[in-house]
């Protein structure tokens, strides 16, 4: 008698906990169908990978910042095409970044992407865009493998680090420095620069005495800044993602090693800022141009009273990368195909980072650097 | 090579170390009396971390009293879960405890990255830079002092817990053999409770150092789960005193293999380091060579 009123009552449960299960799928059904309702033939989907909440998410929210400036550009300009953007959020998981991108292709049915957040990210996307011929203009991804593996289909307004590995051993020989270290990210991106300042050290007289990895995720660089600091480097590249290389900086300053520390976009990043404090103080780096004159002044302000920061190129080039894309849309169409061919033809684009046309490679020509240094939290350009 | 360069990572090893020592003693107490690993340990270590950083960052609670409120908040998770979780399957078989050790942790991560985030916290504001003690060539921050000076008051206290008070008795006596400490009256129930809340508060207070020396991430308890859980085996499993030394010279080691080798072999090395111990000691290096009575047999 009472395993059968236990019994009922479990299968009392399986039925209502069932009806509650079917209920919330209608509600959802309910809820994203009109996501999916037809688009007018104007408004053209295009599709971006960021990262919103995994370790570079700083980056990603910077790349959104300036695209929705775009998408108010876009919204009010003469062109009768407007954009609908899709944001993913790969977390900066490349297996993430592929599912996002496969949803974007076959449910969303974008015919570009602009801007993905991590080269790792960007040369796992783009073998998967090249087979669905969907175009991408991406605007941070700086690894040099992108402009063999990213593919015929693969676009971007950010220069290789090829380019800065030069302007970064040029920049310390300049301040007349011999010897370096290289702590770089284990990543596409880290090894990319890490090759890059390796070699133009070796073509520029300067000597790298140390390369040592900084694994994504590494919390304790106490022993390798004790191995640094045996080496006598008078510059260390810093080529480690944002979280890394503010622990890497801070515990540099509780070992009481004073040593001269250069890199790239990374170093541009609040999570450097919030996890070194006081200790980024004279940290160097040099980023891909953020554009001069009226325009680039007049986009500084609107960014400014936007949300109340500076624009750093890694807001301006994304919002260029997204204008120059609607600006091919506009002049070809937008079918994919159309898109890659305007894509492969422009020359000359005058975006607010400078004026951009890309090689066969679908890099940029003629990339330019800016410098900065950080005096207290805050940095500037030198 | 430089005798300064050692020393530096030699002390860097020892704080690190005492890190290792305070989660690994977890591991040690509770495998004591329950004879199961407690593999939520390293996330209740990431707990306390959170529970710090709402104290001194968002309540802005001076230190000692944020360092109270973490081990005494998974001093108490521990033994809720203890109560609600583990006492229930307890009955049953040992797999069944170790499959709900496996859930909490999971269950602790899914929770942390719910509310936090998986960005990285950190207790520092801008502007909190630890100064640095110079002694010769060797450079030590008040950050790493305080991990070392806390954790020798804790051991301190541990060593009075174990071996002047009725619970330390008890716990030894229920580590040795559970129906002779029933036999003689002691509360094995109430025992093993009180050896999870140990576990945990030793975990919380571990987890509130480590948030002053490095970044606070739902995953954090990972890898300092499997380093303790290494340090705990080294020095016997079962023996609170053999995890302290295994957690030392796992730091200690680590630390070595990481400035003279690279970064790069670090985890590799303590992961093989476990694998080595287990072939060579299985009792850890701790573990007296003959008339070995139980786990707790040496104090």
């Amino acid at each position: 008698m009472m395993s059968e009123s236990r019994n009922r009552r479990r299968r009392r449960y399986l039925v209502a906990g069932l009806a509650i299960a079917v209920a919330g799928a209608i509600v959802l059904l309910l809820y994203v169908a009109p996501w999916s309702a037809s688009r007018p033939a104007t408004h053209v989907p295009v599709g971006t990978i960021l990262d919103l909440s995994g370790p570079a998410a700083s980056f990603g929210e910077m790349q959104l910042q300036g695209m929705r400036l775009a998408l108010e550009d876009i919204a009010t300009s003469s062109c009768p095409y407007k954009i609908d953007l899709i944001v993913e959020d790969s977390r900066l998981d490349p297996k993430l970044a592929l599912a996002a991108a496969g949803k974007l292709f076959d449910s969303d049915k974008v015919v570009a992407l602009s801007s993905i957040t991590g080269s790792s990210m960007a040369l796992t996307v783009a073998p998967a865009a090249k087979r669905a011929h969907v175009p991408i203009v991406d605007s941070l991804s700086s690894s040099p493998a992108l402009s063999h593996d990213g593919g015929d289909f693969y676009f971007r307004v950010q220069p290789p680090d090829t380019y800065a590995g030069v302007y970064l051993v040029r920049w310390a020989r300049e301040l007349g420095m011999r010897t370096s270290a290289v702590v770089y990210a284990d990543s596409d991106w880290g090894q990319g620069l890490r090759d890059a300042i390796v070699d133009a050290a070796g073509k520029e007289g300067l000597t790298v005495i140390l390369r040592e990895p900084a694994k994504p995720g590494d919390v304790d660089f106490r022993a390798l800044l004790a191995r640094v600091n045996a080496a006598h480097p008078e510059v260390v590249y810093l080529v480690a993602h944002p979280q890394e290389a503010g622990l890497f900086i801070k515990q540099a300053a509780e070992a009481g090693l004073r040593m001269r520390i250069m890199g790239s976009d990374s170093l541009s990043t609040e999570e450097v800022r919030t996890a070194a404090g006081r200790a980024v103080d004279g940290v160097m780096f040099a980023l891909s141009a953020a554009g001069s004159g009226s325009a680039a002044e007049r986009f500084q302000s609107r960014f400014q009273s936007r949300y109340g920061t500076q624009a750093s190129a890694n807001s301006i080039k994304p919002y260029d990368a997204l204008m120059l894309l609607h600006h091919v849309v506009c002049t070809t169409g937008p079918s994919p195909a159309a898109i890659r061919s305007g894509l492969r033809q422009l020359k000359g684009y005058k975006g607010i980072s400078g004026v951009i046309s890309f090689d066969e490679h679908g890099d940029p020509v003629m990339p330019e650097y800016d410098r900065f240094v950080y005096k207290g939290t805050s940095y500037a350009r030198m | 090579m430089h005798i300064d360069f050692l020393l530096d990572l030699v002390l860097i090893g020892l704080t690190s170390g005492c890190l290792y020592s305070l989660v690994a003693l977890g591991y040690s107490i509770v495998y004591g009396v329950v004879g199961v690993i407690n593999f939520s340990h390293g996330e209740v270590y990431a707990f306390g971390a959170y529970v710090g950083y709402v104290s001194i960052v968002m309540l802005g609670l001076p230190l000692p009293l944020a360092f109270l409120l973490s081990a005494v908040s998974t001093g108490c998770l521990a033994l809720m879960a203890e109560r609600l979780l583990f006492r229930p399957l307890s009955s049953g078989q040992n797999l069944s405890l170790l499959v709900a050790h496996i859930g909490l942790s999971v269950a602790i991560r899914s929770v942390l990255a719910l509310v936090w985030g998986e960005r990285f916290r950190t207790y520092r504001t801008p502007n909190a830079v630890s100064e640095v003690l110079r002694v010769g060539g060797v450079a030590l921050s008040l950050h790493h002092l305080l991990v070392l000076a806390a954790t020798a008051l804790l051991g301190l206290g541990l060593w009075a817990l174990l071996s002047h008070s009725r619970f330390g008795r008890a716990l030894r006596a229920v580590s040795q053999g559970r129906d002779a400490a029933a036999a003689k009256g002691l509360p094995v129930v109430g025992t093993i409770a009180g050896a999870y809340a140990l576990g945990g508060f030793l975990a919380g207070a571990a987890g509130v150092l480590a948030g002053h020396l490095t970044e606070l991430t739902p995953q954090m308890g990972v890898l300092m789960g499997v380093k303790a859980f290494t340090a705990s085996v080294l020095g016997g499993i079962g023996r609170p005193w053999g995890a302290v030394v295994g957690g030392l010279v796992v730091g200690v080691l680590e630390a070595l293999v990481g400035g003279l080798v690279g970064g790069a072999f670090r985890e590799a090395f303590v992961f093989g380091l476990l694998a080595v111990v287990l072939l060579a000691f299985p009792r850890g290096i701790m573990a007296p060579r003959s008339g070995d009575r139980g786990r707790w047999s040496q104090k």
